[in-house]
């Protein structure tokens, strides 16, 4: 296996938590998303219909419906769950996983913080 | 079982009375309404609920079924927060539903009826069904007449039905 490459995308000061970016590394686009102190890294393309699906203004919960809790509608996933701007494709941001489709599951990239510096390794 | 014609009802979900013909009557009361049934049990996440229920829907053809496994698939894909309760797409649970095929469709060339059914995955879940003595009824020989393969002539003809009336191949009653 080929090593991944760290490449540093911007200092700490701007990534601040609960919020996301898009950065380019190369020729990739990658959404970088801090939520609550943890560093995520998504493909800033959805495979739908290649829209792109990090440049979501803010991430949210989402609505699900579990037979635990009766079916009843509950908010679940806060902070976690980014929609492509294009149809509107929720995607889990931690796992990469689709909502709405069980068998699309997105790359994820590593994001680490060291010396205040954000790397994403690809 | 989802019987079209209990669930016709003149205005909803299509204005039947603007109809001035049997034939614009016949056309979308029964197809329509039954689409907008079962719509409503997807949405309502029925087949989540109560995954051992089998559900079979009759007297509507089979040729608008691809269309609503597709429509409401498009659909799912931009609004599965209003029914968080789907854990696949509509047409995966589409799929495990069971259809009449009376009043089957008769297009020019037969073969089409075969591609429509693989459309839908049906060669498990398509019954033949007659619907005698109603005015509309199918002649098994016109249902014979669609170039199945026997195997899956044999399923649509009796094996399917089987199945979901929990018979046995010696017609023993299995959930009694």
């Amino acid at each position: 296996m080929t090593q991944r490459k760290e490449h540093v995308v911007g200092d700490l000061s701007e990534f601040p938590e609960n919020s996301h970016k898009v950065v380019k590394v190369g020729r990739r686009e990658i959404g970088i998303f801090n939520i609550g102190g943890e560093f995520y890294g998504l493909p800033n393309i959805c495979p739908h219909q290649t829209g792109p699906l990090c440049e979501g203004k803010t991430t949210t919960g989402t609505l699900v419906a579990r037979k635990v809790n009766d079916w009843r509608f509950e908010w679940d996933y806060e902070g976690e769950i980014v929609a492509c701007p294009w149809h509107g494709l929720e995607y889990h941001v931690p796992t990469g996983r689709c909502l709405a489709f069980s068998n699309i599951e997105l790359r994820t990239y590593e994001v680490v913080v060291e010396d205040g510096k954000v790397k994403v390794r690809v | 079982m989802l019987h079209s014609v209990t669930v016709v009802h003149p205005v909803f979900p299509f204005n039947l009375h603007v109809f001035e013909t049997e034939f614009g009557r016949h056309i979308c009361g029964h197809t329509f309404s039954i689409m907008a049934n079962l719509v409503h049990m997807i949405s309502s996440g029925v087949p989540v609920r109560y995954p051992q229920l089998r559900i079979a829907l009759t007297e509507v053809g089979i040729s608008w079924v691809p269309f609503l496994m597709n429509r409401m698939d498009k659909e799912y894909l931009e609004r599965r927060r209003e029914i968080p309760i789907l854990e696949e797409r509509p047409s995966h649970y589409m799929k495990k539903f069971f259809y009449a095929t009376q009043p089957v469709e008769e297009p020019e060339n037969l073969r089409d009826l075969v591609t429509l059914m693989n459309l839908y995955d049906g060669e498990d879940t398509t019954i033949f069904a007659s619907d005698w003595p109603h005015h509309d009824f199918d002649h098994p020989s016109k249902v014979h007449q669609i170039p199945f393969s026997n195997e899956v002539r044999r399923k649509v003809f009796g094996d399917n039905a089987l199945r979901l009336f929990k018979i046995d191949a010696q017609g023993r009653r299995l959930n009694l």
